[in-house]
């Protein structure tokens, strides 16, 4: 009798466990958050102490939140993994590469997409969640060089007019560049069109494609590297400067042009590319403390909680496509994506060390 | 057990007396002989001591290391995501990477060349410093020496990456992001060789690690007995003879332990370089070692770390060789000595601007800029609405959402208690551990166990802060035994610091143990003293000054540490040092400047209290007067 009670009550219990699974109650989640009472994040984002806040004010659970460079994240997370010792809940992430390549497969993280949100985000931009897209282009100053783009052809950035006055992160520390360039040189294509309308001819080169010969140029170029976008959007946009650099960075740096004074401005029109689509992936990290505040973080990220990045300020979009955008933004996403190279991360993984290498002699040279 | 017994044990102890052999075979024999085990561990347990320390840095110092250099040639996750290599697997991949690949020059070879040449700069342009420094302030009659001899050893005092943020504020340029530097704006263009790369390296370099050659020379100095020189001027020996034949020679190991300080030093050194020689790619190994692991090629990092760890075991080969040519002096004498400054005469007044000149350029100007620029909107810009408290008494600083100035962020606060107490408590157990290590290596002289103490206890300062944290943070991420996993703990950062520093300690307890020699502790045990009697009533008054500046020391570098615990310290456990790198992240300049101040003042506070309150006159310790 007690066995047949016993086996009852378990049936019903994985009946609910079920249920709770199949039927997503945000109230459920809410509650079961707060129930654990706080989360840490890390993110790349400097912004994540805003939103933070936010989310604490909202549903009342503090958000320990750090803005990170995406190695130092990995490193801690297979740290904290391996130890057993989890410390953090949630992660912005964007070296797509070792999160498809390892993360992932390796169980580090997980990608949960709220499901009352399915809907609204596009199926490619799911697995795993990007929470938010950014444009990283090239821009320049425009007290140094008027209204119009001083440059409309990526080729003439390997002239000697630009020598030492291309500022772009620091490849080696950032993995995203990394996985631009890896784009470059699996889809060379749109480079050689480009050499041959700039120059007229067809370009003559003794790398494998004109990717590596463009990489080549522009590396050997006297190259400047910083490590944030903040400083590059400071030296190339400080106001009064006659020959200012131009410099890589993400779109939202432009909102400094108010609060601080610099004379940003995109290079429109740039052929073949402006620059590609950064994307911000949210995870939820294995056997973290605040399982389900992690989880209400993420369905905040990509519902009210994203406006600090996409509404208050310009330069970022929800991939929630039923989000709100700023009108500063220079165009809906869906614009902005025919201008920029989408990241393939397993390309980019491939591709990860000879880029690497290649970066390294260029530069050092 | 009453004096005559304990004179008695010593007896036995020294094979004085004969002990009838028949005792062991009796039964209350071997009862008798356990108990005269233990007593004698209670008179002598240098022994047990010694094991116990062995055991304790063994697990601390060497296990973390080879563990590092398994990583080598085991591929590690990351590796193993990039390389296709499986995780766990044996491989030379690495070490080829490394030393024979078409990217090693990048990755090694000319961060190696670069490292040496940047050494030896420094060691030329610090050491000699350092000793005329100390010699003015101490053998001379210049005229504010006292007021010269506590204010030099303020550049060792800041973090070592003061100069170099200073350096920026001077010199920066177009080619870094942000405001330009003061000259910049005034105008002056400032080519690259000036702003950036090996110069500045050197220079900043020099500033900060002089005192400790000023330091070294100053004790050494002080030490020397005057009766020496006495004697050689009533046998009518001129100035000069004194100077080369006496004084000199009696300074040889303050200049041997300088120069290998000073060049461990730089090999270990990363926020300079950072800072200085990332703009235009100039590398050392530190930071090339930073760069691999920030790439994230563990494997490579570690094949690096293991090198600059290679070079520091060359650096204690060097040092064992030299201290075994050298003799061991007794210098403090029982008696008083009588000082008599040698008068400079026509060259007071050049050797006072000089020295008036060392301050302004090490110390004045450095902690000058970061005040400016904490009390600027824009740093760099001399202009009357430039100016404000905000950074420090402002609350939500407008543009830097969620902050508020120094003394009501609670981030930092909590920060500088972090700092507060992981670099007490480690200074606090390095301090003692060197101070035993010290005794036990004096006591035990000659054996293998007191070389191997001396050996370890110094290897960690030859270990570049970020190869030594990594190490431990890869040996100590995983539970062992009986102990948890540490990660993400205060204690990781207390006990990778304590072992971090247990070199200065434990150098600066071998030094006071050599000097002061047996025979006091001798006496005492002859007169029957316990040795805890020996160590509470002897050993340890007199080494009161030893011991504070191996606690003081080691907190001192603590409260500044960066590269050491930045990978260390976790949301939650992270340090004002930490902190400041945050902010710089942040762009938040004055924040970070502010931060910095903060820091330093904290170091005065401190040692300038220890000093109150412990009645030891620390700067007289550094070299001032009696």
């Amino acid at each position: 009798m007690k066995k047949i009670l016993a086996v009852g009550l378990m049936l019903t219990l994985t009946a609910t466990l079920l249920s709770a699974q199949t039927e997503f109650n945000l109230q459920e989640l809410i509650m079961a958050a707060q129930k654990e009472g706080e989360l840490t994040a890390y993110f790349t984002s400097s912004r994540i102490k805003e939103v933070g806040a936010n989310f604490e004010k909202k549903y009342g659970i503090k958000v320990r939140g750090t803005k990170m460079a995406d190695p130092e994240q990995a490193e801690r997370i297979i740290r904290e993994v391996d130890a057993k010792n989890v410390q953090v809940d949630v992660i912005g992430f964007e070296d797509g590469a070792l999160l498809e390549g390892k993360l992932i497969p390796d169980g580090y993280v997980s990608s949960w997409v709220p499901p009352d949100l399915k809907q609204s985000i596009p199926l490619e931009d799911q697995n795993p969640l990007i929470f938010l897209w950014q444009p990283r282009i090239f821009g320049y100053n425009t007290d140094s060089y008027g209204l119009t783009p001083p440059v409309a052809n990526v080729w003439q950035f390997t002239e000697p007019k630009w020598k030492g006055k291309i500022i772009i992160r620091d490849p080696a520390m950032t993995p995203a560049n990394l996985a631009f360039f890896s784009a470059l040189v699996t889809n060379p294509q749109p480079l050689a069109d480009a050499y041959k309308e700039l120059y007229g001819k067809a370009l003559v080169t003794k790398e494998a494609n004109a990717g590596w010969e463009f990489l080549k140029r522009l590396f050997e170029n006297d190259i400047i590297v910083m490590q944030s976008d903040g400083d590059i959007s400071q030296a190339v946009g400080a106001a009064g400067q006659k020959n200012a650099p131009i410099g890589f960075y993400t779109l939202t740096k432009q909102r400094d042009n108010q609060t601080k004074n610099l004379k940003l401005a995109t290079l429109q029109g740039l052929k073949p590319f402006m620059g590609y689509a950064l994307p911000t992936y949210g995870l939820i990290v294995k056997n973290c403390p605040h399982p389900n505040a992690a989880k209400l973080f993420i369905h905040y990220i990509l519902s009210d909680g994203h406006y600090p990045w996409t509404v208050d300020d310009m330069g970022a979009f929800s991939s929630n496509k039923t989000a709100p955008v700023n009108k500063e933004n220079e165009g809906t996403w869906e614009e902005w994506t025919h201008k920029l190279i989408r990241l393939d991360n397993k390309a980019a993984l491939k591709m990860r060390q000879d880029v690497l290498d290649f970066w390294l002699l260029s530069s050092n040279k | 057990m009453k004096p005559s017994e304990e004179i008695k044990h010593n007896m036995i102890k020294h094979n004085m007396i004969k002990i009838p052999s028949d005792l062991s075979v009796s039964e209350g024999g071997v009862v008798n002989r356990t108990r005269m085990r233990f007593s004698s561990l209670r008179y002598e347990p240098s022994a047990l001591v010694a094991v116990l320390l062995t055991v304790l840095l063994t697990y601390l110092v060497i296990a973390p290391l080879c563990s590092m250099v398994l990583d080598t040639v085991r591929v590690s996750l990351k590796d193993s995501a990039i390389t296709g290599l499986p995780r766990g697997t044996f491989t030379t991949y690495f070490i080829k990477r490394t030393f024979s690949s078409r990217v090693s020059g990048v990755l090694f070879w000319t961060p190696l060349k670069h490292t040496l040449f940047i050494s030896a700069c420094v060691a030329l342009l610090a050491i000699p410093l350092g000793a005329i420094m100390a010699w003015l302030t101490i053998k001379t009659d210049l005229p504010g020496r006292k007021f010269f001899s506590s204010i030099l050893v303020v550049p060792y005092m800041l973090p070592s990456w003061t100069f170099a943020v200073a350096w920026l504020n001077l010199f920066k340029n177009r080619r870094m992001g942000g405001a330009a530097g003061i000259l910049e704006n005034l105008g002056l263009h400032t080519p690259d060789w000036l702003a950036y790369g090996a110069l500045p390296i050197i220079l900043c370099e020099s500033l900060h690690l002089f005192p400790f050659a000023f330091l070294l020379f100053g004790n050494a100095l002080r030490s020397v007995d005057q009766q020496l020189e006495e004697s050689a001027r009533v046998l009518g020996a001129p100035r000069r003879v004194i100077t080369w034949r006496i004084i000199v020679p009696l300074l040889k190991p303050a200049l041997m332990s300088a120069l290998l300080l000073t060049v461990s030093r730089v090999l270990g050194s990363f926020g300079t370089p950072y800072i200085l020689g990332s703009p235009v790619k100039y590398y050392l190994l530190p930071t090339a070692l930073y760069n691999s692991f920030k790439v994230g090629s563990p494997g490579v990092s570690a094949v690096i770390a293991t090198v600059t760890i290679l070079l520091g075991v060359i650096l204690v080969a060097v040092d064992a060789w030299f201290v075994r040519e050298q003799k061991r002096y007794v210098t403090i004498g029982g008696k008083g000595a009588m000082k008599r400054p040698i008068p400079l005469g026509i060259m007071k007044i050049p050797a006072f601007i000089f020295s008036v000149v060392v301050v302004v350029v090490a110390v004045i100007l450095p902690l000058g800029t970061i005040i400016f620029s904490s009390v600027t909107w824009e740093a760099g810009v001399f202009k009357p609405g430039n100016f404000t408290l905000a950074f420090w008494t402002g609350k939500n600083i407008p543009a830097y959402p969620g902050q508020s100035g120094m003394f009501f962020n609670k981030e930092v606060l909590h920060a500088a208690w972090n700092s507060l107490r992981i670099s007490g408590l480690a200074a606090l157990i390095a301090g003692i551990t060197g101070l035993m290590v010290g005794y036990i290596v004096v006591k035990l002289a000659n054996t293998f166990i007191a070389s191997y103490l001396r050996q370890v206890s110094f290897l960690p300062y030859l270990v570049p802060s970020i190869g030594f944290a990594a190490a431990c943070l890869s040996f100590f991420a995983v539970s062992r035994g009986p102990i948890p996993s540490l990660y993400g703990t205060i204690f990781l950062l207390i006990l990778v610091m304590s072992m971090k520093y247990l070199p200065f300690a434990a150098r600066s307890g071998i030094s006071a143990m050599i000097q002061l020699g047996n025979e006091p502790e001798e006496a005492a045990q002859v007169c029957g003293a316990t040795w805890f009697t020996r160590i509470r009533r002897i050993v340890l008054p007199i080494q009161k000054q030893a011991l504070i500046m191996g606690i003081v020391l080691p907190f001192i570098t603590g409260m500044k540490e960066q590269s050491l615990v930045i990978m260390l310290a976790t949301p939650g456990t992270e340090l004002l040092t930490t902190q400041v790198l945050r902010y710089i992240d942040y762009g938040y300049t004055q924040l970070a400047d502010a931060t910095m101040l903060i820091i330093v003042v904290l170091i005065f506070v401190f040692t300038f209290g220890l000093e109150k309150l412990t009645g030891g006159n620390l700067t007289a310790g550094f070299g001032g007067e009696n």
